[in-house]
């Protein structure tokens, strides 16, 4: 019996409490005031403003990236040094970015949780921002991580999981395209109550507008987008930049005269040593011919484009600028079937950009050129004198800002090739849908993979 | 008497201290986490050419 007095001290020792498992937070905190949810707010904000977010707003490696992927800068020539050949290199660095977006809709939704029904200046702001972080979030996630979005098939087209709650234990599997794009749109709804003119949220009016504006046309509905992006045209105030100055427009960290927002306004940021190799990187592989031939004499882009040598020379920021909103109203418009009002918007445009413009009528638009690498548009339709019109205004204009990636992606995805160190390499049609992130396809058996990357 | 309230002490004791159930998301990393990228071709000779007249063009434009 002694033993058993013994031993049993000994095996409650053993059995006893468990809570050294139990890990405590160390250094930080469970947020409970409105200033501790609106700093994991600010921590983003901070990340746009200082060039290191890639996710939101984009950054100038976002830049880097999706311009190395398209063809405004032709590989073929050189492929230049730190960009990618094609966007078959940058898969895996792609799928990555699927997860980090998912960790900021994460806090989102700690601070939307947190701060629902609260009144204060310092909540309602910092609300307004995680709802608009979280539609443009999941804006980015369906332009990058779904197909092309064709309305007929959007219903049943995969789209981006619904992350609504703070649940560690859910693992959504896809919604649909439109089921994501409804989403996305209800959440840029929900944040325009909290937004103005004040930049201190980032997220102003204008800005959640535009990004109504983007969603509204990449989903091909014509007339929302047109409807708000006229809207914005007409009473934010904003005017186009005429042509003398467009350069010191595009150039200056504060957004000025029709920029509406863009990454990088702190010009003291931690990253500046990063992006002046990253520049560097950008400005060492030309721009192709066939952007080249594009412009007209007098055209302020065309000097502020490029140098002789073709090297990159403008600012290579993501922005979101009044002349978008232009070309988003003039599309949307031609295939409303309204092509004067889509000539209208894009002369309106020509006029701030070229010298002694002459505007364009139905009469005097050029023929489709043969050979383009766009031969369809959004709609599955051949392209016309006007649309082509209006697709070059554009690629001249959203230049080295990461949109003619998107712009292939969305008219056709067209194949072509680059030669990189003695072998070719294909951008097949399937290149322009990122992978969904590879752990969660294999910790979720119901979450569908994008086709092309299925093991 | 002794080896009985050992053995039952014991039985007892593994049955605290022992191994539960715990739900552990599936073993992932024996996976590759990474996708292979798309292998290149040897290109044709039409590429070769091709390539050619677009370095050529990119000369003459920088020469002019």
């Amino acid at each position: 019996m002694s033993i058993c007095k013994r031993i049993l001290p000994l095996l409650l020792l053993l059995a006893g409490c468990t809570r050294y498992l139990s890990v405590q937070p160390q250094g930080e905190v469970i947020p409970s005031s409105d200033e501790e949810f609106a700093a994991l707010i600010h921590d983003h904000l901070r990340d746009i403003e200082g060039g290191g977010d890639a996710y939101i707003l984009g950054n100038m490696e976002t830049v880097a990236l999706f311009e190395g992927c398209a063809d405004d800068l032709d590989a073929n020539i050189r492929v230049g040094d730190g960009l990618v050949a094609y966007a078959g290199e940058a898969i895996n660095s792609r799928m990555s970015d699927y997860r980090e977006a998912f960790e900021i809709i994460r806090d989102c939704n700690i601070v939307i949780e947190g701060l629902d029904g609260r009144t204060s200046e310092t909540a309602r702001g910092a609300l307004g921002a995680a709802y608009a972080m979280k539609g443009i979030l999941y804006y980015n996630l369906l332009r990058e991580f779904a197909g092309p979005y064709n309305p007929a098939e959007a219903l049943s087209d995969p789209g981006i999981p619904i992350v609504d709650k703070v649940d560690i234990e859910a693992m959504p599997a896809r919604a649909s395209m439109k089921e994501t794009a409804q989403y996305a749109g209800s959440m840029l709804k929900k944040a325009l109550p909290f937004t103005g003119n004040d930049r201190r949220w980032f997220f102003t009016t204008a800005l959640v507008k535009a990004y109504q504006a983007r969603l509204a046309f990449w989903c091909e509905d014509w007339d929302t987008a047109a409807a708000v992006a006229e809207d914005i045209i007409e009473h934010s105030g904003l005017e186009l930049t005429p042509a003398d100055g467009y350069k010191a427009m595009l150039d200056v960290a504060e957004p000025r005269g029709e920029v509406i927002a863009r990454s990088h306004i702190n010009n003291s940021s931690e990253l500046d040593w990063y992006f002046s190799y990253m520049k560097g990187y950008i400005a060492s592989r030309p721009v192709c011919a066939a952007l080249t031939q594009l412009y007209e004499p007098g055209d302020i882009r065309l000097s502020t484009s490029f140098n002789a040598r073709r090297f990159n020379t403008k600012a290579p920021e993501r922005r979101v600028r009044l002349s978008e909103l232009y070309l988003i109203a003039a599309e949307a418009e031609y295939h409303r079937g309204e092509p004067g009002k889509a000539l209208g918007y894009l002369n309106d445009l020509r006029r701030a950009r070229i010298a002694d413009a002459e505007d364009l009528t139905e009469a005097t638009l050029k023929p489709v050129r043969s050979g383009d690498r766009i031969t369809e548009d959004a709609a599955r339709k051949a392209i016309t004198p006007l649309l082509q019109a209006i697709l070059d205004e554009r690629r001249k204009e959203l230049y080295m800002e990461g949109d003619r990636f998107f712009e292939l992606k969305r008219n056709g995805r067209p194949e072509w090739w680059v030669i990189s160190n003695g072998l070719k390499y294909t951008m097949k049609k399937y290149l322009y849908t990122a992978p969904i992130y590879k752990q969660d396809c294999a910790l979720n058996p119901d979450m569908q993979q994008n086709p092309g990357y299925e093991d | 008497m002794k080896t009985k309230c050992i053995f039952i002490l014991i039985i007892f004791a593994l049955l605290l201290s022992g191994c539960g159930y715990e739900k552990l998301p599936p073993k992932t990393d024996s996976s590759s986490q990474q996708y292979v990228l798309p292998k290149g071709e040897i290109p044709t000779e039409a590429d070769r050419e091709a390539l050619a007249e677009i370095r050529a063009e990119y000369e003459n434009y920088i020469t002019d």
